[in-house]
């Protein structure tokens, strides 16, 4: 089970998603992305899409205005 | 959601800029009070856009493309409070005065191929700079530095689009009319007409919604 | 009470609250929320500045109604629209230091900036041309009974669409 990080500070919205998307197609099953970004919509938005392609997402909060989105390909 | 230690709490900063927020009230009220509402309806829309995450970019564009559909039943729940309340207000004052599309309260504007063409481009535009008008503003208040430049490309286009006008209304703008439903069909079978096409749009929404799940 | 205070709302919520709000503005005032339109009185300030005389352009004499005002009070860069635009920034800028999220954030690298800036202009011609941008011309045109606020929600999707696969092809 592979851990991929991908850096998104600073880019705005759809970009972070975007991205997060093309990376997770070349990552196998079960692997963990960790997403950085600093969007403040970025939780939610990636939370309805796991939501609708069955991906488990988890949000944490870091220091002010940045999230680390945890998302596995199922 | 977890929360880390690190963070700072900016509470006593957001009561400070409030007391600022109310301080500008104040010096309103006596250098020109008609402007009040707006500065307090204002604030009201920014709370509520970075408080409930609506960005009106994602609401337009994601559905078709992630098929988030929250934000677009959020929108049409918007549409539908705003037909009714917009109803009332075109009603009392059409009881009054006569049909004149630059009066009525509202914002209605003749339809033609400017109407897509300028739709079209302010698409491609949002989507490429990163957010719409509303939410470069939310943006700028939670301190990124990209909507500066944005704005600064709004101030551009604008003046631009504005020299250039005389371009489109030659060409375009001036054959085109104004298709303002009231003027067919009574103000209240409108508003009813309306709120059923947007309430059908949202049981849609909401069986796309249950259908993936 | 802070782990609330940092807790989003539900769209549904916001959506409410937009309408609310969209309405209220209109009853108190008789104006539409535009805010593209503030921008433009921004640069007629600055192009004023310099000695451009942008009252002579044949767009103030067409919409004469809408910038008359504010151009014979000299409110460029006071006036109704800037307002809140301003109110909307400081709204977003109390919500986010409420929630104790707000960081100055850098602009990323060249590319971001030419795309934000580039967006921004086609944004503004695009705003311009239907006499309102996304807010000014849909959010307003839809509930005031307008068919060109059909039009533009159609074909605003559609350039978002395409706009996001210009995205994906460059990023």
């Amino acid at each position: 089970m592979a851990v991929r990080e991908l850096n998104c500070l600073y880019e705005p919205c759809p970009i972070p998603l975007i991205k997060a998307v093309k990376e997770l197609k070349t990552m196998q099953c079960g692997d963990i992305l960790v997403l950085r970004s600093d969007q403040s919509c970025i939780g939610v938005i990636v939370e309805e899409w796991g939501q609708q392609n069955n991906y488990l997402v988890r949000v944490v909060d870091l220091e002010n205005g940045e999230w680390e989105i945890y998302i596995q390909k199922p | 959601m977890k929360t880390n230690k690190k963070q700072k709490n900016q509470i006593p900063y957001a009561i400070s800029i409030f007391l600022i927020a109310l301080a500008i009230c104040a010096f309103l009220w006596k250098y020109n009070y008609k402007y009040i509402p707006y500065w307090i309806i204002g604030i009201g829309f920014g709370v509520t856009l970075r408080y409930s995450r609506f960005c009106f970019s994602a609401a337009l564009r994601d559905f078709i493309i992630l098929r988030n559909i929250k934000l677009l039943k959020a929108l049409l729940l918007a549409m539908m409070v705003s037909t009714v309340g917009f109803g009332i207000i075109q009603y009392i004052y059409l009881e009054n005065n006569p049909i004149d599309y630059i009066r009525i309260p509202g914002s209605i504007t003749s339809v033609g191929p400017h109407i897509a063409i300028g739709a079209f481009i302010f698409g491609i535009g949002m989507t490429i700079a990163g957010g719409c008008s509303s939410t470069i503003l939310t943006r700028i208040g939670e301190g990124h530095a990209f909507p500066w430049v944005v704005s600064l490309g709004f101030i551009i286009g604008n003046i631009l689009g504005a020299n250039n006008y005389s371009f489109w209304y030659d060409k375009i703008i001036s054959n085109t009319k104004v298709i303002y439903f009231p003027e067919y069909v009574d103000l209240r079978i409108v508003v009813i007409l309306q709120l059923v096409v947007l309430m059908i749009l949202y049981r849609i929404a909401s069986g796309y919604e249950n259908k993936k799940n | 009470m802070v782990e609330w205070l940092k807790k989003p709302w539900p769209y549904w919520v916001g959506g409410i609250l937009l309408g609310i709000f969209n309405v209220t503005l209109l009853a108190i005032t008789g104006t539409v929320w535009h805010i593209n339109t503030g921008f433009l009185t921004w640069g007629m300030e600055i192009l004023d500045f310099i000695g451009i005389k942008v009252y002579d352009w044949r767009f103030f004499k067409i919409f004469n109604y809408t910038y008359n005002d504010i151009i014979l009070n000299h409110n460029l860069f006071i006036n109704k629209y800037t307002i809140l635009n301003i109110g909307v920034i400081t709204g977003s800028l109390i919500a986010t230091l409420l929630s104790s999220q707000f960081k100055l954030k850098r602009l990323k690298d060249k590319k971001q900036t030419i795309l934000a800036l580039v967006g921004g202009i086609i944004m503004g011609y695009g705003a311009r041309l239907t006499s309102g941008c996304n807010i000014g011309s849909f959010f307003g045109g839809i509930p005031s009974f307008s068919l060109h606020a059909w039009v533009y929600w159609i074909f605003v999707v559609l350039g978002a669409v395409v706009g996001t696969k210009i995205l994906s092809k460059l990023i």
